[in-house]
């Protein structure tokens, strides 16, 4: 008894102190020594998560499957699998949202208000990514926002697409910097404006003061970027991002929410064929089907609201104006903007749009891969394919069902537990 | 008044009223129980001769009061001795004359110019120690103007041009005026610093400092981004969360100048100092932003200390490091040889709460006694 205890106690003592000089490889170690001197790269940390359903937003659901994530990308989308002991397992899989119409900026603070066409004024440069929304917006499973101005100036600068996680820098978030240009039509950018009688009071004793003096500084806009193109004496700050616009390289998102005010950016869109153009808060997109279709142009709905009605400019909402887009093919996107309520998330905005006759699959794009390609970032975000970021939610049960939590989000392949 | 003149050429001089003596600019000394230096350096029984409003002599009183000239009055002061504070800012005698309100951009204006050395808020600052300060712009513009090095007596300046006094925040940023955002009020800073002219230009030199005034956490993140942007090493005003961006701000080569903490203020604050202290971002404490009055400063290092701060790094925000930050960094607050006489005489150890302020000298000539 003797013997065989010192022995024992020799086979647990001796690969220990062993260990702790020298790191020794045991088990079925490679004969030749790991060459440590080399500079490696540290393996991504790898996580697997399964799902007795994957909604991609890139083709057909898959029941059952895993989404196995390698560092802060997609490494693959499988059907069966298991996640193991140590991964999770979840209802259901959707992308991370993407909303482009989040307002989430520094009201008075986000738009240069001593002009109307401001290009070159940056919505990064005004905003607070310290503010509690951003976690809200997070948790609530939105991963991806495009920042714009406020809709006070006829042309309010530009949109940038971020994270709404991470470091609170844009540098950390930033997906793609000056992404759009934003832009206004209706009441908002008039609203404060006032006609000069007699002297200047202030720098809103300026045009526009109606909708048409609105129209009148679009159009005049256009007309002066187009004498500005190969003319050094008539450029402006911020011509070149007007060109951009004109030339497609950039989209024009113009925030325009009543049925003439909607006509109008169709009519601007048409007349400086403008390539690229999406009108934000569309309520009444739905009451020009032939305009819209004709113009090409995108929109992006306001939140759904139970009198049917819109914060901005009081435009008329109904439950099936999403189908209706639908039904006519026309790129649309669905947008909470960042309302506090639980009826503003944009999980509940997919929700209204289902319930208002839109199916699963297209109410998820509108929240997904629509908007992710109407701000030129689908490359990133937007589905859950091989390559693409990290970005999922994670649901207890049927995606956007009323009885549905989401019980947790992943940004850059990092869980973010709700 | 417990100090006692002694005079080494006996009752005679005795005689001759000691304010008298400084008044002509005559060399004396001052011998006390503590001399504060710098920092966390104390001499114990130590001797400071002043000669011309300069500090002459600094040393132990065993060392060097035996070669003192005959007839040099010795003041004998049995509590502490340490240079007058400093605040790293403030709009002391500048009433509501701190902005001019015609444009958010003012960067020619001297804000020297507006000083009133008479007005009762630098009286109020030389009896709570301050002897001198970084006169500079209130925050009402984007780039307010150019702010000086003064002393609390007299108008006298130090450096009649050490800094270019910037706003990105609120106060600067208002509605009825371009600029009306932040956006707004970065590309024009921006627009000005690339086109480096005027001040802009002296900026990018070196030849001034810049300040930023800034508030809330986005202010400070997108103050830094502006700084590193233009390669700037720029001075924070006012930004008490400043610590939260520690690493970056020491990364970019800032400092920070924050409000002195107050009693029953916020931990964050307190927070905040220290993690500046251990990133090593030179800070210092000023009163241009503060409602709490001078006083705020001696006892605002002194609630530093109970919250965790060495002594050495708290002394120095109300002092030197103050003062560099202040753009006097060179001429006063160190008792140190060839620097101003601005010496305050405290009862005890002033960061204590319970000393007294006895006498405060600004340029070798006693300003005030007993207060």
């Amino acid at each position: 008894m003797k013997t065989i205890f010192s022995l024992s106690a020799f086979v647990l003592v001796a690969p220990l102190t062993a260990f702790a000089d020298s790191p020794q490889i045991v088990g079925d170690a490679p004969a030749a020594p790991i060459e440590a001197s080399a500079p490696v790269e540290a393996a991504p940390v790898k996580f697997v998560i399964s799902a007795d359903a994957i909604y991609t937003a890139a083709g057909e659901m898959i029941e059952g499957g895993t989404v196995v994530i390698s560092g802060t990308t997609i490494a693959a989308v499988t059907p069966g699998g298991e996640s193991g002991e140590d991964g999770l397992h979840v209802a259901a899989i959707t992308p991370g949202f993407v909303e482009l119409s989040p307002r989430i900026n520094l009201a008075d603070y986000s738009v240069e208000e001593s002009g109307e066409i401001m290009p070159t004024m940056r919505a990064t440069s005004s905003m607070d990514l310290y503010d509690k929304r951003w976690e809200r917006l997070l948790n609530s499973g939105t991963t991806t926002v495009l920042i714009s101005p406020t809709a006070e100036d006829v042309v309010g600068g530009l949109t940038s697409v971020l994270k709404t996680g991470g470091d609170p820098t844009v540098e950390a978030r930033v997906v793609l910097a000056d992404a759009t240009l934003a832009g206004s039509f209706g009441s908002h950018a008039s609203r404060g404006n006032h006609a000069v009688f007699g002297r200047p009071t202030d720098h809103f004793s300026r045009r526009p003061t109606t909708r048409m003096g609105t129209e009148w500084s679009q159009r005049k806009a256009f007309y002066d970027t187009l004498a500005a193109i190969g003319n050094v004496d008539r450029q402006f700050a911020g011509w070149d991002i007007m060109e951009s616009v004109l030339n497609g390289e950039r989209p024009y998102i113009v925030q325009a929410s009543a049925t003439q005010d909607i006509r109008t950016a169709i009519y601007l869109k048409e007349e400086f064929g403008i390539p690229n153009m999406v009108v934000d808060a569309a309520a009444e997109a739905w009451r020009e089907p032939g305009l819209l279709v004709r113009s090409g142009m995108a929109v992006i709905l306001p939140p759904f609201d139970a009198q049917g009605r819109t914060a901005i400019d009081n435009g008329f909402l109904a439950w099936n104006s999403a189908k209706l887009l639908d039904d006519l093919e026309v790129p649309f996107a669905l947008s909470s903007h960042g309302s506090a309520s639980l009826n503003g998330r944009l999980s509940m905005q997919a929700g209204y749009a289902i319930r208002g006759g839109l199916s699963f699959e297209d109410a998820l794009a509108a929240v997904t891969i629509t908007p992710a390609r109407l701000a030129g970032v689908d490359s990133r975000v937007g589905s859950i394919e091989v390559g693409k970021d990290a970005d999922l939610v994670l649901w207890s049960g049927e995606p956007f069902a009323a009885t549905s939590r989401i019980v947790g989000v992943v940004l850059n392949g990092e869980l973010v537990t709700k | 008044m417990r100090n006692t003149i002694l005079s080494l050429a006996g009752a005679l001089a005795c005689l001759a009223p000691f304010s008298a003596a400084q008044s002509e600019g005559a060399p004396f000394a001052i011998k006390a129980e503590h001399i504060l230096v710098d920092g966390g350096e104390v001499l114990l029984d130590g001797i400071v001769i002043v000669e011309g409003g300069k500090i002459s002599k600094v040393g132990l009183a065993a060392d060097l009061a035996g070669g003192l000239p005959k007839g040099m009055p010795i003041l004998d002061h049995d509590g502490w001795l340490s240079a007058g504070l400093v605040a790293a800012n403030g709009t002391m005698g500048l009433g509501p004359a701190a902005d001019d309100s015609t444009s958010a951009f003012t960067e020619n204006l001297l804000v020297a110019e507006s000083y009133d050395a008479d007005h009762s808020s630098v009286k109020e600052a030389r009896d709570a120690g301050v002897t001198s300060f970084g006169l500079t712009t209130g925050t009402g513009n984007v780039a307010g103007g150019l702010g000086s090095a003064v002393k609390t007596v007299g108008g006298k300046i130090i450096n009649l041009r050490t800094h270019l006094s910037l706003c990105i925040a609120p106060p600067a940023i208002q509605s009825r005026r371009y600029p009306t955002s932040y956006s707004g009020a970065l590309s024009a800073l921006d627009e000005r610093f690339a086109a480096a002219e005027g001040v802009y230009g002296a900026v990018l030199k070196g030849d001034l400092d810049v300040t930023i005034a800034v508030g809330e956490r986005h202010e400070i993140d997108r103050a830094i981004g502006f700084s590193k942007r233009t390669g700037l090493k720029s001075i924070l005003r006012g930004a008490n969360r400043a610590g939260e961006f520690a690493e970056r701000l020491s990364e970019a080569g800032m400092s920070v100048v924050m409000t002195a903490p107050v009693l029953g203020g916020v931990k964050w604050h307190t927070d905040s100092i220290q993690s500046l202290a251990s990133a090593g971002v030179p800070f210092a404490f000023g009163l241009a932003d503060s409602n709490a009055g001078a006083s705020s400063l001696r006892l605002g290092a002194s609630l530093a200390v109970r919250a965790g701060l060495d002594r050495a790094s708290a002394w120095r925000a109300i002092t030197s490091t103050a003062a560099s930050l202040a753009g006097a960094g060179d001429s006063v607050g160190r008792v140190a040889v060839g620097y101003d006489a601005d010496l305050a005489l405290w009862s005890g150890d002033p960061l204590s709460p319970a000393t007294r302020l006895e006498s405060v000298y600004i340029d070798g000539v006693l300003i005030t006694e007993g207060k």
